[in-house]
């Protein structure tokens, strides 16, 4: 065994090791040990991720524009028929920096757990289970086929569910948990349909395979004809189905902000950095097969646009803390899913990845706060923290302008990319575009507030809850965290301002995916639309951000002049557009009657009455009936020797 | 001899049973005999070649000449698997209801053991009308267990249980009779062997109700129908379940119900493939308002053991859709599906049983918080749960996932209909996880000192949570042994396998 084949077991094998080890653990309770156990299981996936990476890097480099990727295999999984799924696993450029997000945010993430659950009473199970997490979530963006996805893809889903409702003893959390995998499941029920459908047109699940079927121009033209029904659109809308469950899209994004119920580094790994961006991935690997469909982007470019709107309209007048930042993550989602359905594909990886950055920074962030202030979440017992807490603001300032979009925090670069595509590619429109505009001014207002109540202004902190910053183990990943939404933007710097900076940097990111993601039809660059863009969007962001710090930290301004104006928008975006309870009254309480109609009419009133009337009509026919009304055993047995006798006598005869 | 031996080893070991009189040497030498038989089933393994088609080990002794009735067995790859099945859960049963049989203990053991004559007989009988008397004689014992040891309502859940099968069987045994006929007429013998009865070619009218072949068709297809249990023939299920002692319960979802859809895919399919193709239709909307309907059922229970039942709709209605849909994929889906209930249902009633027999209470809203309390059997409860609503790599995802792959490739309106099931099966699961193990301890069960799982009754939980994973980990060391029956069983069904736009390369 060679050591790249060492290193491509053992970055599974960490994990599964951590969650076994702390597993069996689960009834011992110690943070340190268990976080330790934890924490560098996933560093050393990490350290494996990066050799990996390093050595596709080489290759790509040595390959001259030809496509290379790493594959290996573990063993044989169903071979039925012409079905032969293997257990294996291929890493190609997009899937290299998925697997250094995952593992390098989750190793930070886990070392801040380690600070978090301190006064845990079941610390092994939880880290248990954030292992597990990263395992699945290696299986989905490694694995060589759309089935090992799917393991992962279920796999991050049940471990989502037993980490939301982590401390089941509130049935609001346990309800949370169950909501979160249901909502899934509608999604992986398309999730599936998709791949039945893949397997109908195209006979294979292989990434690879669906790549150069739909590349060649013959099987691309079958796949795309027929519009509306054709296989290509279908297979692509089904699949977005499950996109819209994982990636909490409209109108499955209802899980995510109940989400919120698990402990909060969970929400920054799970709900924010890595599982729900696993949509996003999944449609970039299948972007071959999108292009064939223009009618399933523009709804995959529709979807994205309504989810992050209505993400930020919501996001605008929560008081939680933690629900903000999970609306804004439907929101940021929503970008990202945007991005893909205007073609922009190498866009959505790159938001994908700085929202990674700057939005685990922020739930960092905001765990710190919560942990400081005894649970409390909401932001308007909060106020004036930056004193307490000095190295926690810092960064969370840093998180807050990267998503404002300011340059040069990465969430510039990554927002305006998506924006200027949605404005100019053949499958974006100038609507998309606004919506994305308004969208980002929302942004700014709901994040400026967010900041100004926590941080800034005068403290409303209750008198015997004394903030204070947070141990080093927690800070550090916040650091390094802050660094990375500082300058991660800087991989993909837009040509026309590498044009004039100085060494001309190039956009890394559609260099390094040139070969890993196909291109659609490419527009012509317009210089000045891409900087007049930018302006506006900056210009938007920091017109909105100063009104929503007037207001809410300098009370320059107030905001009467909209809640006494508008006060129905004003509940509408409180109370979430009741979404919730449109679903439960419309659909979900619809069922359980329904469900105890179908019982109680059919099952016992229908059939269960017609196999006794028939009974008792046999009763009144004859005294043979006696058999049946008492259902006795030796009666039983002695029609049973006559029946068996009969057949024997019956054949004898003829 | 040795199949023989395999069938009837049980009534041998019930002779030293009977001489018993201590509950504790009754149960254990029961289940010393459990074990024993098992391992002698192992021997298939040695014996059995995964590469033939047909039947091995065949046996074949003339019962009535004149009549052509013979006893007549043999294995193949369609019932290696469930032969297997039929043995393993049997100690498992024993280990995991321990204290439960306490009252009566032989009469346990002879019902349990005869039971597994029956049922090995019915998957390894080769002649129809050996099949129909242990097919039908697998009823006395399972009377005798809901008869003795069942609840309140036993009597009306006898009795519906047997006027549903006899309802169903009559028409399957004029069925048998018919074909005997049907040879006489050919060949100048009787034969109710199934080699010599495959060979006639029962004439099929197309869209003639009444041409022999649909008439046959159904007459088997109902008798199986039944017993799988099909939407809308399957409410005798819940009753029997509800009012069933915990090692009935395991038996009937474990095996019996596999019989069902056993004889669909022995008989039916090859017996009268060109009815079946036709009428196909029928049986797969069944199947699927049967997957959907016994979920929206079971969604609604307040008794954890009748929700388990419904779910049993539900996940047979999987198998039968799956043998309906007349490809290897679906096939393989079917009989792995069939194996993988055996493995969750059963597990889940050995789980519900155990609970029982610390509560006496089998309602949901009994419960609540019990994860606190019995954090051992909460977490084996949730690996079961996960197996039964298919999470992958456990084993209900290779059976659900071949099934609806197979009858998307066969016809995709059912595969999307039945993939609605995926979403109500975790809905109703994890409903009922909710409220039975999270939340606030219930006041119910405060009172109660709730031991964990003990010693046996781990021991019993063990093999079936690794099965779990090693029937999702590497289905093909069990697809191998059933790979060249079904490629047999699906070549008989002659229907046309969809294009592909990639064949064009």
């Amino acid at each position: 065994m060679g050591s790249l084949e060492i290193i491509q077991y053992l970055i599974f094998v960490f994990p599964l090791l951590g969650f076994i080890i702390n597993g069996v653990n689960f009834r011992k309770s110690n943070a340190l040990v268990a976080g330790t156990i934890g924490t560098s299981m996933v560093f050393g996936s990490f350290i494996c991720a990066v050799l990996l990476f390093l050595k596709l890097y080489g290759l790509t480099h040595e390959s001259h524009g030809e496509a290379v990727a790493i594959s290996w295999k573990f063993f044989d999984w169903i071979y039925v028929g012409n079905l032969s799924v293997d257990f294996a696993f291929r890493m190609d450029q997009i899937s290299a920096l998925m697997i250094l997000i995952i593992t390098g945010v989750g190793s930070l993430i886990h070392l801040f757990s380690v600070g978090y659950m301190s006064h845990d009473e079941r610390p092994f199970k939880y880290f248990a289970y954030l292992n597990l997490f990263i395992f699945n979530m290696l299986l989905l963006v490694l694995g060589e086929n759309l089935l090992i996805t799917f393991i992962g893809w279920e796999g991050v889903g049940l471990c989502s569910y037993l980490l939301i409702g982590f401390w089941f003893s509130d049935p609001k959390k346990a309800a949370a948990g169950m909501k979160a995998f249901i909502t899934n499941r509608i999604g992986d029920a398309g999730f599936l349909v998709g791949m039945f459908l893949l397997y109908k047109f195209l006979g294979t699940l292989d990434y690879a395979a669906i790549a150069s079927f739909t590349a060649d121009s013959e099987i691309g033209a079958n796949l795309s004809l027929g519009g509306w029904t054709s296989p290509a659109t279908l297979i692509a809308l089904a699949l977005f189905v499950g996109v819209t469950g994982k990636s909490a899209q409209v109108p499955l994004y209802v899980w995510l902000p109940d989400a919120m119920a698990g402990p909060t580094p969970v929400s920054a790994l799970i709900h924010a950095a890595t599982m729900v961006t696993a949509g996003v991935f999944v449609l970039i690997k299948m972007a071959g097969l999108l292009l064939l469909t223009p009618e399933a982007m523009s709804v995959i470019a529709y979807i994205g646009a309504i989810t992050a709107f209505m993400g930020a309209f919501i996001g605008l007048t929560q008081w939680d803390i933690k629900k903000i930042l999970a609306y804004s993550t439907v929101s940021q989602l929503g970008y990202m899913i945007l991005a893909v359905g205007v073609g922009a594909f190498t866009a959505a990886f790159f938001h994908l990845m700085t929202h990674a950055f700057f939005k685990a920074l922020m739930f960092l962030g905001s765990g710190s706060v919560i942990h400081s202030m005894h649970e409390e979440q909401d932001i308007r017992k909060m106020g004036g923290l930056k004193k307490a807490m000095p190295i926690t603001h810092l960064t969370f300032l840093i998180g807050w302008l990267a998503i404002l979009g300011l340059p040069p925090f990465s969430g510039f670069f990554s927002k305006d990319e998506i924006l200027y595509n949605a404005f100019t590619s053949h499958h974006g429109s100038t609507f998309l575009w606004i919506i994305g505009f308004i969208t980002a001014g929302m942004t700014a207002f709901y994040m400026t507030r967010l900041m100004a109540l926590t941080f800034w202004g005068e403290s409303r902190v209750s008198k015997d809850v004394h903030p204070h910053e947070s141990p080093i183990s927690m800070t550090l990943p916040l650091m390094v965290l802050a660094v990375l939404a500082a300058f991660g933007g800087f991989l993909g710097i837009p040509h026309v301002i590498g044009a004039i900076l100085p060494g001309h940097p190039g956009h890394w990111l559609e260099t390094w995916f040139h070969t890993a993601i196909p291109h659609g039809e490419a527009h012509e660059a317009n210089v000045l639309v891409e900087w007049v863009l930018m302006g506006v969007s900056v210009t938007l962001a920091l017109i909105s951000a100063y009104v929503a710090y007037s207001i809410y930290a300098t009370k320059k301004m107030s905001n009467k002049l909209v809640t006494d104006k508008f006060p129905a928008l004003v509940s509408l975006s409180s109370e979430k557009l009741f979404v919730d309870e449109i679903y439960f009254s419309k659909i979900i309480n619809p069922l359980i009657e329904i469900s105890k109609g179908l019982w109680v009419y059919i099952d016992v009133e229908l059939i269960d009455k017609f196999v006794l009337k028939t009974a008792s009509f046999t009763k009144k026919t004859g005294h043979v009936s006696k058999f049946f009304q008492n259902g006795n055993l030796q009666n039983y047995v002695l029609l049973f020797s006559l029946g068996a006798a009969t057949v024997m006598a019956v054949s004898l005869l003829m | 001899m040795y199949l023989t031996g395999l069938i009837f080893l049980p009534l041998f070991f019930l002779v030293p049973i009977l001489f018993m009189k201590k509950p504790l040497q009754v149960k254990a030498i029961s289940f010393f005999f459990s074990v024993v038989h098992f391992i002698y089933s192992l021997g298939l393994f040695l014996k059995f070649n995964m590469n033939e088609a047909g039947f091995q080990l065949s046996e074949k002794l003339p019962l009535i000449k004149s009549l052509g009735i013979y006893y007549a067995i043999g294995v193949d790859g369609i019932s290696f698997w469930l032969v297997l099945l039929t043995t393993f859960l049997l100690p498992l049963i024993y280990l995991g209801c321990w204290n439960s049989m306490n009252k009566n203990p032989r009469t346990y053991a002879v019902s349990l053991f005869l039971l597994q004559v029956s049922m090995l007989g019915t998957f390894l009988a080769q002649d129809l009308v050996l099949f129909y008397l242990f097919f039908e004689s697998s009823l006395i014992p399972m009377f005798l267990l809901i008869g003795i040891w069942g609840g309140a309502q036993k009597l009306y859940a006898t009795v519906k249980f047997f006027l549903y099968t006899m309802f169903g069987s009559v028409f399957m045994l004029g069925a048998i009779i018919t074909l005997m006929i049907l040879n006489h007429s050919v060949t100048g013998t009787y034969s109710s062997l199934l080699s010599d009865l495959s060979l006639l070619n029962i004439s099929f009218v197309q869209d003639s109700l009444f041409s022999t072949q649909t008439l046959l068709f159904f007459g088997f297809a109902l008798a199986f129908a039944v017993k799988t249990p099909l939407f809308p023939v399957h409410t005798w299920l819940p009753d029997a379940h509800v009012q069933a002692p915990t090692p009935g319960s395991v038996v009937l979802a474990g095996v019996m119900l596999k019989m069902g859809t056993y004889g669909f895919m022995r008989f039916v399919l090859p017996l009268f493939p060109e009815a079946a193709v036709n009428y196909g239709w029928i049986f797969c909307v069944l199947a699927v308002f049967g997957i959907i309907y016994g979920a929206l059922v079971a969604l609604v229970q307040t008794d954890i053991k009748k929700l388990v039942a419904y779910s049993s709709v539900s996940h047979m209605g999987y198998v039968i859709l799956g043998i309906f849909s007349f490809n290897e994929l679906a096939h393989t889906g079917a009989l792995y599906q069939m194996l993988n209930h055996g493995v969750s249902t059963g597990a889940l009633f050995l789980l519900v049983g155990m609970i029982y027999e610390r509560t006496h209470n089998r309602e949901i809203s009994y419960y609540g918080g019990l994860a606190k309390l019995m954090p051992i059997y909460t977490i084996v409860f949730l690996v079961i749960t996960f197996s039964s609503i298919a999470v992958p790599l456990t084993n209900g995802f290779i059976g659900e996932f071949l099934i609806l792959l197979g009858a998307f490739e066969y016809n995709y309106i059912y595969g999307i209909f039945a993939t609605t099931g995926v979403v109500l099966g975790a809905t109703y699961m994890l409903w009922m996880v909710k409220r039975v193990f999270f939340g606030e301890v219930s006041n119910n069960l405060k009172e109660l000192s709730l031991p964990d799982l003990n010693l046996k009754e781990s021991l019993a939980l063990a093999p079936l949570v690794i099965l779990v994973f090693v029937m999702g980990l590497f289905p093909n060391l069990f697809i191998q042994f059933t790979k060249s029956s079904l490629d047999e069983l699906s070549a008989t069904v002659n229907v046309e396998q969809p294009y592909k736009v990639s064949e064009e390369k």
